[in-house]
């Protein structure tokens, strides 16, 4: 899933001067009156009862979970849905619609076994059809939705590829329903991960005689949304900044879940959202931007996931210089990405040192993928005067005396490619650093016609294997803009793709992440997940890897002690 | 005065069309296109600029989407909220901006005027000088911190109105937003009213209506009110075109459920459709805002119809 870029900078389309301003006259306003213990007998806004009030910086583009394609609807269609598999508070895969999984010797085939207690929100039973529904619809070409990626580029259906392209029939795909409770899926090739995208947003089931009894597109009303999870969509309407659920009795676990409804509210400004959250309307927040400096040592304050990481893209066909070793050592040993997390972006972010962040993936005994910090120090550190020394080394090894190259940047960003190219600049004599600010769309027009020198962009892994960001490095991936190659890390990824073996396909990885780092096919600079503010009435409440809400099934809310504090 | 209205209206009507023509031109000049998922490979995004007719020339293109309209076709989104017709996207979001702007309209302008002649018939003194710093600080403090100040004293701190859009509660959910925005309408039709009443009463027929003893209620609406009007009139209607199309800021603090960040965002992600869609009801809106204008000009001043009697 893509998580929209621009979402961080959304904030900041205020002027700075107002902003700052505003940060200031609320954090007075809050200290004058005791921020921290004004919480609680809220009258106002949607906090009555006992339904959980979240609120967030987006709204859901679609409320269609085959169309699905990014975490900002998921956050809100993952309330509704059911999935074969799903991840519980430690980022386990547990069972959900499915009882139980066969998988083939080979890995190619995965066989589910469905609970007989299945049903939609409209009582309607749920059976293996209505997955084989659900998948053909995101995959079919007529139905247009970039979803197919899910049943494509993550895990390589059977057929899926022809089907695509419009040579063979959708009827063809390797899903199939040999009877009502079982459903078999037929891979081209082992997917190691398979179990994580068979929880992803689009995998969710979907009833063919509900979306043919449709009058209107669905899920452009409550009415043409169909729920297989934990909530039904009581309000809602498309883009709308509210989003109203109940609790869905025909859900199979409707005993675990607690609340009686969910209120999602989109909160675009990150002082109103604080406030709101400080009187007790929200009881969760997704925070952004300056108001996190308000935060510092609140222990409500919880910071989730860290699927997202941002770093530079070299375009190593462009320019002559970034196939010179000692020249893109100087850059990726002269960026302080440290002093860029912390002072720049602030609480949230990490400074990243390699390209799997820490408690992003782990290995098979369970230990931390990203387990040693240092581990690339000597290639990703923050050493002036080493770097200094490499690039005298590249300039000279070049025959050349000085250098300059553009760096294209999301305008939203722009301040992290400003700040690193500052530092550059003045730790590298003789390089001129020029910024090419765009909006997004331009910025992947250009990336995709390889028209860029170095690029600031970033990545959201879709599941939560080392996978999920190797892949984007390989010759052959769509988004490997800058046209890294290493033949050996090529291999090393297909091999591991097919490696049953959970050991040596985890060595594999290892050394295909050092290769990247290493030969600096990318410079990396932070990672970042999302930070959350959930009141101390609230339990239950987690994310997932990404550190986007789940579906919230596990959540309690007790209600408040009367009065301040 | 028909006939004004009626050859106003097919001007409006050309414009429209004029106006859609160079939407199309331009939009087809901008960068990017809707589809702009990274993990979307280039097979996928031709494919899709097929589906929806985009890779089709502009001209083609405009001439469509015009024989749609027709039958009140707008498209569907592309990219803000993928196949919903425009139709609904703005079924429920247009409303609650018009209403929310026509109630600050009301409340700005209302509150604007009082202010602007209690000023006037006292230039100079105390009084006039408060109105001045009122508007003055009114014009000046931006929108965006009036609503917070609202938000922290009556949300926050009193407890009287949703912090938030809460659709239990839609009337009380959009008094401060209302509140917000109305602020700089009653400030600039103050400092109108101000002047235009203040030159009013200095003018020589409040003077000879005042030697033949007319005062208070009698002077005020027979001869100053009515003629302060025009200008303030055509203040007004500026105004309320921008509070029609939605306050962006307003919306995004309250969480209302307006259009008021549609328009951009759409911009920002290349949906055509909607960009569309939201220039052309602005343009309606400012188009009709003019017609209803001349039509009170016309009410408010005989000379504007004895003129369009004489044509």
């Amino acid at each position: 899933m893509v998580r929209k870029r621009g979402e961080e900078s959304r904030m900041r389309k205020y002027g700075a001067f107002q902003r700052r301003l505003a940060v200031s006259v609320l954090s007075a306003a809050l200290l004058m009156t005791g921020c921290g213990a004004s919480r609680g007998g809220a009258s106002s806004g949607s906090g009555e009862g006992t339904d959980l009030n979240i609120g967030v910086t987006w709204n859901a583009a679609t409320m269609d979970p085959q169309y699905c394609i990014e975490m900002n609807s998921a956050t809100y269609i993952n309330m509704c849905i059911g999935r074969l598999y799903t991840e519980n508070s430690e980022h386990q895969l547990v069972p959900e619609l499915a009882e139980s999984v066969e998988i083939s010797e080979d890995g190619k085939t995965y066989t589910f076994h469905l609970r007989p207690e299945n049903r939609f929100g409209n009582g309607e039973p749920i059976r293996a059809e209505d997955f084989v529904y659900a998948w053909r619809r995101a995959v079919d070409p007529a139905s247009g939705s970039q979803a197919s990626y899910v049943f494509d580029d993550l895990c390589r259906l059977k057929n899926v590829d022809k089907i695509k392209e419009g040579k063979m029939s959708v009827e063809e795909l390797g899903v199939s329903a040999p009877d009502g409770l079982t459903l078999r899926v037929e891979l081209q090739e082992p997917c190691p991960y398979f179990l994580y995208v068979v929880a992803l947003t689009p995998t969710a089931p979907m009833s063919r005689a509900f979306i043919e009894a449709l009058d209107e597109p669905y899920g452009t009303s409550p009415e043409s949304i169909l729920s297989s999870g934990p909530f039904l969509v009581d309000r809602y309407d498309p883009l709308s900044t509210q989003v109203h659920y109940v609790r869905n009795p025909y859900y199979v676990f409707a005993d675990q879940v607690k609340i009686p409804g969910i209120c999602i509210t989109q909160q675009k400004d990150e002082q109103q959202e604080m406030m709101a959250y400080q009187a007790g309307v929200l009881d969760a927040a997704l925070l952004y931007g300056e108001v996190l400096s308000l935060t510092e040592g609140d222990p409500n304050l919880i910071e989730y996931g860290s699927a997202s990481i941002y770093f530079m893209m070299p375009n190593f066909n462009r320019v002559e210089a970034f196939q010179n070793r000692n020249i893109l050592a100087a850059l990726n040993l002269s960026v302080n990405r440290e002093s860029i997390a912390k002072n720049l972006m602030k609480q949230g972010h990490r400074a990243l040192t390699r390209l799997i962040p820490d408690g992003f993936a782990k290995n098979p005994d369970g230990t931390d993928f990203a387990g040693e910090p240092d581990a690339f120090r000597e290639s990703c550190g923050y050493a002036p005067e080493k770097a200094l020394e490499y690039w005298k080394k590249g300039l000279k090894e070049l025959g050349t005396d000085s250098l300059r190259f553009e760096i294209l940047t999301e305008s939203g960003h722009q301040d992290v490619s400003e700040v690193i190219a500052a530092e550059w600049m003045k730790l590298l004599p003789e390089l001129k650093v020029d910024i090419r600010p765009v909006n997004t769309q331009q910025q992947l027009q250009l990336m995709g016609n390889k028209d860029f020198d170095l690029c600031f962009t970033g990545w959201t892994a879709d599941y939560p294997d080392p996978a999920g960001f190797l892949a984007i490095f390989t010759s052959d991936a769509f988004n490997n803009y800058g046209e890294y190659t290493d033949p050996e890390f090529d291999r090393l990824i297909k091999e591991s793709s097919l490696e049953l073996e959970p050991e040596r396909r985890n060595e594999m990885l290892h050394e295909a992440e050092r290769i990247l780092v290493e030969d600096a096919g990318f410079i990396p600079l932070y990672t970042s997940g999302a930070t959350w503010l959930v009141s101390d009435n609230v339990s239950g409440f987690h994310t997932d890897f990404t550190g986007f809400i789940q579906d919230c099934r596990f959540v309690e809310k007790r209600e408040k002690a009367g009065g301040e504090g | 005065m028909r006939k004004y209205i009626a050859k106003r209206l097919l001007v409006s009507v050309a414009t429209l069309l004029v106006i859609l023509l160079i939407l199309f031109l331009l939009l087809n000049l901008m960068p990017g296109s809707p589809f702009n998922s990274p993990k979307l490979s280039v097979e996928q995004k031709a494919a899709l600029l097929r589906e929806y007719g985009l890779d089709r020339p502009v001209l083609v293109r405009y001439f469509l989407y015009l024989k749609n309209m027709l039958r009140g076709d707008f498209g569907v989104s592309y990219s803000l909220s993928p196949n919903t017709p425009i139709t609904t996207l703005l079924k429920h979001r247009l409303p609650v901006s018009l209403m929310m702007g026509f109630c600050s309209m009301v409340v700005g302008s209302i509150a604007g005027l009082a202010l602007g002649f209690f000023a006037a018939f006292r230039k100079g003194k105390a009084a006039d000088i408060l109105c001045t710093v009122v508007s003055v600080l009114g014009v000046s403090i931006p929108s965006y911190l009036f609503a917070i100040a609202l938000s922290y004293g009556l949300g926050f701190r009193a407890k009287l109105l949703p912090l938030i859009y809460d659709f239990r509660h839609p009337v009380l959910s959009g008094i401060m937003p209302v509140l917000s925005c109305s602020v700089i309408v009653m400030a600039v039709v103050a400092q109108f009213t101000r002047d235009e009443a203040a030159a009013v009463l200095e003018s020589d027929y409040v003077e000879f209506a005042r030697s033949q003893g007319i005062g208070g209620k009698d002077l005020f609406f027979g001869y100053v009110f009515r003629n302060s009007m025009m200008s303030v009139l055509t203040v007004i209607t500026m105004l309320l075109v921008g509070l029609l199309s939605g306050s962006m800021v307003t919306e995004d603090i309250f969480s209302v459920p307006g259009i008021g960040s549609l328009l951009n965002d759409a911009i920002s992600q290349n949906d055509y459709n909607v960009v569309i869609a939201l220039s052309f009801i602005y343009a309606v809106i400012y188009l009709l805002a003019r017609l209803m204008l001349d039509v009170l000009y016309g009410i408010l001043d005989p000379r504007v119809r004895i003129t369009d009697t004489d044509e």
